[in-house]
């Protein structure tokens, strides 16, 4: 049937407490999802920097190999990798998903996010190539899994290369917006 | 991924928390649990576009498409919006709904940069139809999001447009699908809403409309009449 007749709950729905990274996640009020058991990734070690941030998820490596500068009147291809300085970093333990892992390899820019992981002072471990044979290797891929997935920046700069232009990141969120003139 | 039904999935989405204040020049409303469910729902079953992919939700609001994709266990989720106000209380909803493959950006999407292009495997969004001083923008965001999507687009358009996009599509070489016709009625309790928000629709239908990037074999098909039911 379109529609439903039921009332639509209104927002007051009880917000959970402030999470744990280690925490079993009980579902939300009458929704029934899988509970997430937040795991620690394997082979690297869980940083002693955990921190319960209390909030939505920091800026992931994997958006940061993902986002361009948009500052107009870039030479073709410019504005990538942006250069990021940090100033909150944390890590937030996150569900390893080899096969989504191993489909993202090839088309992730590679160096560019060896060098950002580096520059929060995460250094991946990581190779200047991925192997040929890296589906197979777990522990490559949990390497991977964790630059990608679970270094979060939640404060600090991205810097366009090209113009030098910064995008603030606060509570996670990069802000691209440009002014009225740069526009 | 524990397999989630249709009203399960409908019932959690109504859990989503959206705008205190729609701002009603950027067309603020959300999209309602029922569509966001059925939309996401075919796209993940008929479609296979959102298990293990990675996603962008252009014109984002509060996160009803991204947090529904994640639900269905999407690889990776990105929404991006203008407002910031709408960006906190979608990041309050991620918090409360404790996911942790979701990443937000804010930006201006019709200012998005040209060389993010095929970043993301599917988009999925419900773009501002061009209602307010802003003619043209629902097409502006079908072609970014065409640029930066490697597999499909999925977005919900008014369907006196359907034309209109037809002909874009055809300019742009992208094969066009409209794979439902869903009303955006809305029940007696959102009463409050209409009077509150301008901006609300009541009997606007409006087509779901997948657009492929590649040509693909004639097993999709095509529901112009169709309704979709829980």
């Amino acid at each position: 049937m379109v529609g439903t007749s039921k009332p639509a709950p209104l927002n007051h729905v009880p917000r959970s407490m402030t999470s744990s990274p280690l925490r079993v996640s009980s579902p939300r009020h009458g929704c029934p999802v899988t509970v997430v058991t937040a795991v620690q990734s394997g082979a690297a070690p869980l940083s002693p920097e955990v921190t319960q941030t209390g909030g939505g998820a920091g800026m992931k490596l994997l958006t940061h190999n993902l986002l361009c500068s948009n500052v107009r009147g870039l030479r073709p291809g410019g504005g990538f990798p942006l250069r990021i300085q940090a100033s909150d970093v944390s890590v937030r333990p996150v569900p390893f998903n080899a096969a989504f892992v191993a489909r993202l390899v090839p088309r992730l820019r590679w160096g560019a996010l060896l060098e950002a992981a580096e520059s929060l002072g995460h250094p991946s471990e990581l190779p200047p190539e991925p192997a040929p044979d890296y589906e197979g290797d777990e522990a490559f891929l949990r390497r991977v899994h964790h630059v990608l997935l679970e270094v979060e920046v939640l404060e600090g700069f991205l810097q366009c290369p090209d113009s030098g232009r910064q995008f603030p990141i606060s509570r996670g969120i990069p802000n691209m917006l440009l002014s009225e003139e740069e526009a | 991924m524990k397999k989630l039904k249709l009203k399960e999935l409908e019932s959690c989405l109504q859990q989503v928390d959206t705008f205190e204040n729609p701002k009603l020049l950027l067309e603020q409303y959300p999209t309602r649990p029922h569509i966001a469910a059925c939309m996401l729902y075919t796209i993940h079953n008929t479609f296979d576009d959102i298990e293990n992919k990675t996603i962008a939700d252009l014109g984002c609001g509060c996160g009803m498409l991204s947090i529904g994709s994640a639900m269905l266990g999407a690889g990776f989720s990105v929404g991006f919006d203008i407002d910031a106000d709408a960006l906190e209380i979608f990041n309050s909803n991620i918090e409360d709904f404790e996911l942790t493959n979701i990443n937000m950006v804010q930006c201006d999407v019709c200012s998005l940069s040209d060389s993010m292009s095929e970043t993301f495997d599917t988009v999925i969004m419900n773009p501002p139809f061009g209602t307010k001083h802003n003619k043209g923008i629902d097409m502006i965001f079908l072609k970014t999001a065409l640029q930066m999507a490697k597999t499909a687009v999925y977005s919900l358009h008014k369907t006196s447009t359907r034309q209109h996009i037809q002909k874009k599509a055809d300019e742009w070489d992208v094969k066009m699908e409209v794979i439902a016709e869903l009303r955006y009625d809305l029940p007696a309790s959102y009463k409050f809403h209409k009077k509150r928000s301008l901006s609300q629709r009541t009997t606007c239908p409006s087509a779901s409309l997948r657009v492929p990037k590649y040509s693909e074999p004639a097993t999709c098909f095509t529901h112009k009449e169709a309704q979709l039911y829980c």
